[in-house]
């Protein structure tokens, strides 16, 4: 009996999302991905392709897997006691959750912007500087960590006092565009942003939604966001996932215009959510 | 119906209203008796340690005194003697010498050396004046003998020798008188008439002669004595002084001498050796089951066994350090076996602390780094370990000091030495509470004192270290 629904639902997914393939070429591609934490199952059998230099935002109620799905991107989750995966993420073609893959490995290419903003308690230099130093980056760190800085739109306000400030002197705005630059310094290929504005004050979110706008020249993007208005304004594209299943996904303008599914459009105006 | 429920809830919330409050008040109360009485102890050990100092002033001033006790007339009476003779000192300058009696201090007479340092401590001048009778015979009786009456046959004392500088020859007296009677104590021994004088001065008030009826060529006849000589000694009390002499001399048989130095020297040590031992341990037992070990079977039974660990009477642990440590390894009853037997004591709660100490990191912190390509050991060393630090620290202070205070697991091993030297490595030794433990046994008067004195150097030692604790949590206290 709960055999059957699950092949259902999964055959239903697989329906579901099997029409959208973003146009380019995708950087992370997931296939048929489920996840359970111990006997609870978040993520059933999700594919989908995130395009490179592109901004994908992942919307859904909470509790629908949003946060587990992008934490699954850079084996966030490994770190999770209890948690068991199946399905492939191909990165560049080649599947992260292989054995012979360092998860390490993973994560400094993809890297990762987490809902509330958490600086180390250390100088502004040392958090960026941290990522650069267990990297093993050589040459003039002080250049690597502006450059970081300058990209996350902050240098000009924190250049005064990288050595003197703690990251937890910063305003929150500000804490959080920190640790954009310090998932920067490492130059990564991806950076996975886990509802980076939640904490946020709406000046502060505009300034990281400004430079989320920027960064997509150079990296792939890939947002969680629980503000719908949010993803329809920064992102390109946009999935919408329901109790751990990826309802529908195809171009922003499309998601929020004239979506397919019914659960999508109740979700978009508002009818539960 | 719905009211009746209602009724019976609102009677269950008034039982649990008394409840809360009754339970709320006796643990206030107990709290509060608890405190006031620990307040109480506290003041009543000051009060007893401040003749402490009034006994090193007065050694200081040459005043090396004993109770020594006479018996008469199957009555056991305590006197003051003089046990040491300090050449140079204001006692000696005013004529004072070893084996003299000390009759009076401050106008009060005296009859236990207690008494004296209680006197002196609450002296309002730098001289005290001291009456003291001289124990040298020659100034007093000269030589008294035994002989038989030619016409009775019955014993008496006679004086066989009498120098004319002595005390006796000025008041009257000469060689062959018969002493009867001391202020009325009747005299049949020779050291009787010694006694009579110890135990008469006793009686009187103030100084005065004592009367002393001799018979002379068969007539009796009556002599005032002036035995007692006083005198004003200065006792410079200095407490700083005191209390230096106090923490730097070694244990002695008189209490005006014995001081802390072997005990002090032996807690540091031990603490410190079993800080180096227990940290590193304690740091990586933390760190492995927060930070690497996964939630199994064995991580809970470890768990549990650690937290069994900490509630072991430290008496078990000592006997475990004197019969692995000391007997089988054949270590003996030396500082390191102490040191390694208190380690085994401290390790669980240390463990314990430090593990607190890793769970305050938020896992916010790990996955930032973890987010930008740290391995486990890189997340450890650069983050979780330096911010845990001052907790851990906490943690580790705290258990020290109870390995500080703590006497019985040491007694077990037999830190219970005379010691008049620094303890080394592997040297037997001993810590404060057990000389604090030695000292109370002690029957001599002083050692009361000189405990109650060591008891607060160690209550001001175990309030520094967690002092110092409190300091380093809120200094370093973060919010995350």
């Amino acid at each position: 009996m709960e055999r059957t629904t699950v092949i259902q639902r999964r055959a239903e997914a697989r329906f579901s999302h099997d029409d959208f393939t973003p146009p380019g070429e995708p950087i992370l591609q997931t296939r048929a991905l489920s996840l359970w934490y111990g006997k609870q199952q978040a993520l059933d059998s999700i594919t989908l392709d995130i395009p490179k230099h592109q901004i994908t935002a992942i919307i859904g109620p909470s509790g629908c897997g949003k946060s587990t799905l992008i934490r699954c991107f850079n084996r966030m989750n490994d770190l999770v006691p209890g948690v068991r995966i199946t399905g492939e993420i191909l990165y560049h073609g080649q599947n992260i959750y292989d054995p012979n893959v360092d998860p390490v490995e993973v994560r400094r290419r993809i890297g990762m912007v987490f809902q509330k903003p958490n600086p180390f308690p250390k100088s502004i230099y040392e958090n960026v500087a941290f990522g650069l130093r267990i990297n093993g980056f050589t040459g003039n760190l002080d250049d690597l960590v502006e450059r970081a800085l300058r990209r996350a739109a902050l240098w000009d306000e924190v250049k005064d006092y990288l050595h003197k400030k703690s990251g937890y002197d910063l305003s929150g705005g500000q804490q959080q565009r920190l640790c954009i630059a310090r998932s920067l310094a490492i130059e990564p290929e991806v950076l996975l942003m886990d509802e980076p504005c939640s904490a946020l004050d709406p000046i502060a979110t505009a300034k990281i939604e400004d430079l989320m706008l920027e960064l997509k020249k150079d990296y792939t993007v890939v947002i969680v966001t629980h503000n719908m208005q949010q993803a329809a304004r920064v992102s390109d594209f946009t999935a919408f996932l329901y109790l751990g299943r990826l309802i529908e996904y195809g171009p922003t303008k499309k998601i929020f215009e004239n979506p397919d599914k019914k659960e999508t459009e109740d979700y978009i105006t508002g009818k539960f959510g | 119906m719905t009211t009746q429920t209602l009724q019976r809830d609102r009677r269950l919330l008034a039982w649990r209203k008394t409840k809360s409050t009754l339970f709320g008040s006796l643990t206030f109360s107990t709290i509060l008796i608890s405190f006031a009485l620990l307040v109480a102890l506290f003041v009543y050990i000051l009060v007893s340690a401040r003749p402490m100092m009034a006994m090193r002033a007065t050694a200081q001033a040459g005043l090396v005194l004993s109770t020594m006790v006479v018996q008469w007339d199957a009555r056991n009476i305590p006197y003051v003697i003089v046990t040491d003779f300090i050449p140079d000192s204001a006692a000696a300058r005013a004529g004072i010498e070893e084996f003299d009696v000390i009759t009076r201090v401050g106008l009060k007479p005296v009859s236990r050396s207690a008494e004296v340092w209680e006197v002196v401590a609450r002296w309002p001048h730098d001289a005290v004046p001291v009456s003291w009778i001289s124990r040298d015979r020659t100034r007093i009786f000269g030589e008294l003998m035994p002989q038989a009456d030619p016409s009775t046959g019955a014993m008496r004392i006679v004086i066989d020798y009498l120098p004319e500088e002595s005390l006796g020859w000025q008041a009257g007296l000469r060689p062959g008188d018969q002493i009867v009677r001391v202020e009325n104590i009747p005299v049949t021994g020779t050291r009787q008439a010694w006694e009579a004088l110890i135990v008469a001065a006793h009686q009187k008030p103030r100084p005065e002669p004592f009367i002393v009826e001799i018979e002379r060529a068969g007539e009796l006849r009556t002599v005032a004595l002036e035995v007692e000589q006083t005198a004003q000694i200065p006792i410079t009390r200095s407490w700083w002084h005191a209390i230096w002499d106090f923490l730097t001399s070694y244990d002695s048989n008189s209490p005006e001498k014995a001081g802390l130095a072997s005990a002090i020297a032996g807690s540091f040590y031990l603490v410190g050796l079993t800080a180096l031992f227990a940290l590193p341990l304690a740091v990586g037992a933390a760190l492995y089951l927060e930070e690497y070990a996964s939630k199994n079977w064995l991580t809970d039974l470890i768990q549990l066994l650690i937290a069994n660990l900490a509630g072991v009477p430290s008496v078990i642990y000592g006997i475990i350090g004197l019969e692995i440590l000391a007997r089988s390894l054949k270590m003996d009853r030396v500082l390191i076996a102490g040191a390694l037997t208190m380690t085994l004591l401290v390790l669980p709660m240390m463990i314990i602390a430090a593990r607190e100490a890793l769970r305050t990191i938020p896992d916010s912190i790990r996955h930032a780094a973890y987010a930008v390509g740290a391995t486990r050991w890189q997340v450890v060393r650069a983050h979780v370990l330096p911010y845990a630090l001052p907790g851990i620290l906490t943690g580790l202070i705290i258990a020290l000091s109870r390995a500080m205070g703590e006497a019985a697991l040491l007694i077990l091993l037999g830190a219970f030495q005379y010691l008049t030297f620094i303890p080394g490595l592997w040297s037997y030794f001993t810590v404060i509470p057990i000389q604090i433990f030695t000292w109370i046994g002690e029957a001599k008067d002083g050692f009361a004192n000189i405990a109650a004195a060591a008891i607060i150097v160690l209550l001001v030692i175990l309030l520094a270290m967690n002092g110092l604790a409190i300091f380093l949590r809120i200094k370093f206290q973060r919010r995350w």
